[in-house]
């Protein structure tokens, strides 16, 4: 058993210590509960209203429609094929918001390979493309024929180079 | 739901006996980190051998190790039962938080953007592919997708979609709850020399350390990230480094060897970041251990102890290397001109307001830490950590300011908690008087936290003391179970 040495002011530095350590301890406490319950409010919150995909969470119903939208619309495109996704830039938040959707749908299509559609790779590599959330009544792109009309967005199929003279 | 949850338990399981099989009775947090970095070289090696990731293959391979564990660790067993201890109120309130963090992780609320941007993605290709997925990894449009980082959580994301059959996110999240929760137990061994029935005190700072942790990771989302993982590394040096330097050649200096070398391969396997930390750690670990430094010997064997670095990251290296995987697009020459950005950034990102006040204060405490003995090294690692991120931050090309609001306040967890812990361990020494404060090799047999030789509840390596197939160590090279 340790004893204190060290009169009325090792006993007082002792005991500023452990109230310290129990302030602090408590601010944690706090801090605990209210984050959890930050998280659980903002959770349900985002779920209720349109955010941006870069504030979208996992499971959320802007995630699960986008998911659900694209098990669709990939159906019958083939694994490992490129597709062009396109998304809206600056509709739902700041203007590369159609990045983060695309980062969201490479997630949801583990078996293709995802670009973005405005990337330099785009018209050259990609063979699908895929327009998320489109303007009412977008013709279809030049050089795209369609595959898919869902309607939350397009699947299209890149049309074959005509035939050489 | 039951039979994901099973695979999830049988894999966590299987790390720590794989562990045990290569460090002896090691304690939990340990022998899983030894067994995540074998899980990463031996599934590196599967896939340089061409053979596919899949259940069949990797219980095969695993299954030396476990049974290697298994049999290493029976004769541990029984003497841990016999020592098991809930180890008081700060162990029990600390695991509280972390539960509470694994609550949120597995509800999804608190999912770390960077598990759909990147190590998610990484994952899930790799589990598909039953291997490292070349083919996405070298795609030029998947740069964002940071092919060149260390593949272990992806690896161990993708062993547990194999091992459940499926992609199951709320389990992979609770990697990160786990890492926190076995911090627990360094941080109880470096606490572990309060002078006996002063519990308070000792309790109080575990569950700062470990509640601050939980705090932050569910406000910052941390889960399905790897930054928890480097925080385990960190604390479990900790003990290590908080306590007087043991003889060198003894089995306490090969215990410590073995501590901070399987804490630096982790760290090392689990982000680039990691691969510093790994480097500070040998680093600390060897000038430490200076008293020793007049002859050969000791050298070598520090240059043994940084082998399991080499072996985890000696493979991703090459493979980056080889496929160009490696560059950063964003690092340019350091440029001391960014000062005027990044700075005021550092300061908001230390007051974010998910830190809840408590990052700017451990890392204003960093000089009274340094000048402090007994946590010096502990300090100097973490804060040397810290700078090299500030450092990182001045070779930036475009974005320096984006860069350090996207990250700093994240890849703070690393350091904070160790200096925490290190406030934890300076309140203990006062209270325990300056001069007296024990060795926690002498530590009194009566203490609630047991020392660090039993602490974490299973704290032991087998000791030539206990264990009739240990032979006594030769007073210089490496001990009889070092890995190879």
């Amino acid at each position: 058993m340790a004893r204190d040495h060290r009169g009325t002011a090792g006993r007082a530095l002792t005991l500023a210590l452990h109230a310290a350590f129990l302030c602090a301890v408590g601010w944690v406490a706090l801090g605990l509960v209210q984050e959890t319950l930050a998280r659980h409010h903002r959770y349900g919150e985002a779920s209720q209203r349109a955010v941006p995909a870069s504030a979208w969470q996992l499971g959320s119903p802007q995630a699960r429609r986008l998911e659900h939208f694209l098990t669709v619309t990939t159906a019958s495109i083939p694994a490992g094929s490129v597709i062009a996704f396109t998304a809206p830039r600056g509709q739902q938040g700041k203007g590369d918001q159609d990045f983060f959707a695309h980062m969201w749908a490479a997630y949801f299509l583990p078996r293709h390979h995802i670009l973005l559609g405005r990337g330099p790779g785009a018209a050259r590599e990609a063979t699908y493309r895929i327009d998320f959330r489109p303007p009412n009544a977008t013709p279809s792109p030049p050089g795209w024929q369609p595959l898919v009309r869902h309607p939350l967005g397009n699947a299209y199929r890149r049309q074959p180079a005509p035939p050489g003279p | 739901m039951l039979l994901a949850a099973l695979a999830f338990v049988l894999l966590a399981t299987a790390l720590v006996l794989a562990g045990w099989s290569l460090l002896g009775r090691a304690p939990l947090h340990l022998a899983f980190q030894a067994g995540a970095a074998l899980l990463l070289v031996l599934m590196t090696a599967l896939d340089l051998a061409a053979i596919p990731w899949s259940r069949a293959s990797l219980a095969w391979t695993l299954l030396p190790f476990v049974v290697g564990g298994v049999w290493r660790g029976w004769r541990g067993w029984r003497g841990w039962r016999q020592r098991v201890s809930l180890g008081g109120w700060g162990t029990g309130v600390a695991l509280l938080a972390v539960l509470v963090f694994a609550f949120v992780a597995f509800r999804l609320w608190s999912t770390n953007p960077d598990f759909l941007y990147h190590w998610g993605i990484k994952g899930e290709r790799f589990y598909l592919a039953g291997g490292l997925d070349t083919d996405y990894l070298t795609r030029p449009w998947n740069h964002h997708a940071h092919p060149g980082y260390p593949h272990l959580l992806p690896m161990l994301f993708a062993a547990t979609a194999i091992a459940q059959g499926g992609w199951y996110e709320p389990w992979l999240l609770l990697w990160s709850p786990l890492a926190l929760a076995l911090a627990i137990l360094p941080c109880r061994a470096a606490l572990a020399c309060a002078p006996s029935g002063r519990k308070l005190l000792p309790g109080s700072a575990m569950v700062l350390v470990v509640g601050a942790t939980a705090l932050f990771s569910i406000a910052h989302s941390l889960a399905g990230g790897p930054d928890l993982f480097l925080t385990l590394a960190l604390l479990t040096a900790a003990p290590v480094l908080t306590r007087r330097s043991p003889q060198p050649g003894s089995m306490d200096g090969h215990r410590d060897g073995l501590t901070v070398a399987v804490a630096a391969a982790f760290a090392a396997g689990s982000k680039t970041e990691g691969v510093v930390l790994a480097g500070l750690l040998l680093l600390a670990f060897g000038i430490r251990s200076r008293p020793s430094l007049g002859s050969w010997k000791p050298w070598r064997r520090w240059a043994v102890l940084a082998l399991p670095v080499v072996v985890v990251t000696g493979p991703w290296l090459f493979q980056g290397w080889r496929l160009g995987l490696l560059e950063e697009p964003n690092r340019g020459p350091f440029q001391w001109a960014h000062a005027a950005v990044i700075l005021p950034e550092l300061g908001r990102a230390l007051l974010d307001p998910h830190w809840h006040g408590i990052a700017v204060v451990a890392v204003a405490s960093l000089p009274l830490l340094l000048i402090q003995g007994r946590t010096r090294w502990l300090a100097a690692v973490a804060g040397t950590l810290l700078l090299f991120y500030v450092g990182t931050y001045f070779t930036a090309r475009v974005g320096a300011d984006f860069w350090v609001r996207s990250s700093f306040p994240r890849i703070l967890v690393h350091g904070v908690p160790a200096l925490l812990l290190g406030w934890g361990i300076l309140a203990v020494q006062v209270l325990a008087g300056d001069a007296a404060f024990p060795s926690p090799l002498d530590e009194v047999e009566e203490s609630d936290f047991p020392s660090p030789l039993e602490a974490a509840e299973d704290s032991a390596f087998p000791s030539p003391l206990d264990s009739p197939e240990a032979s006594p160590l030769p007073s210089e090279g490496p001990p009889a179970d070092l890995p190879p």
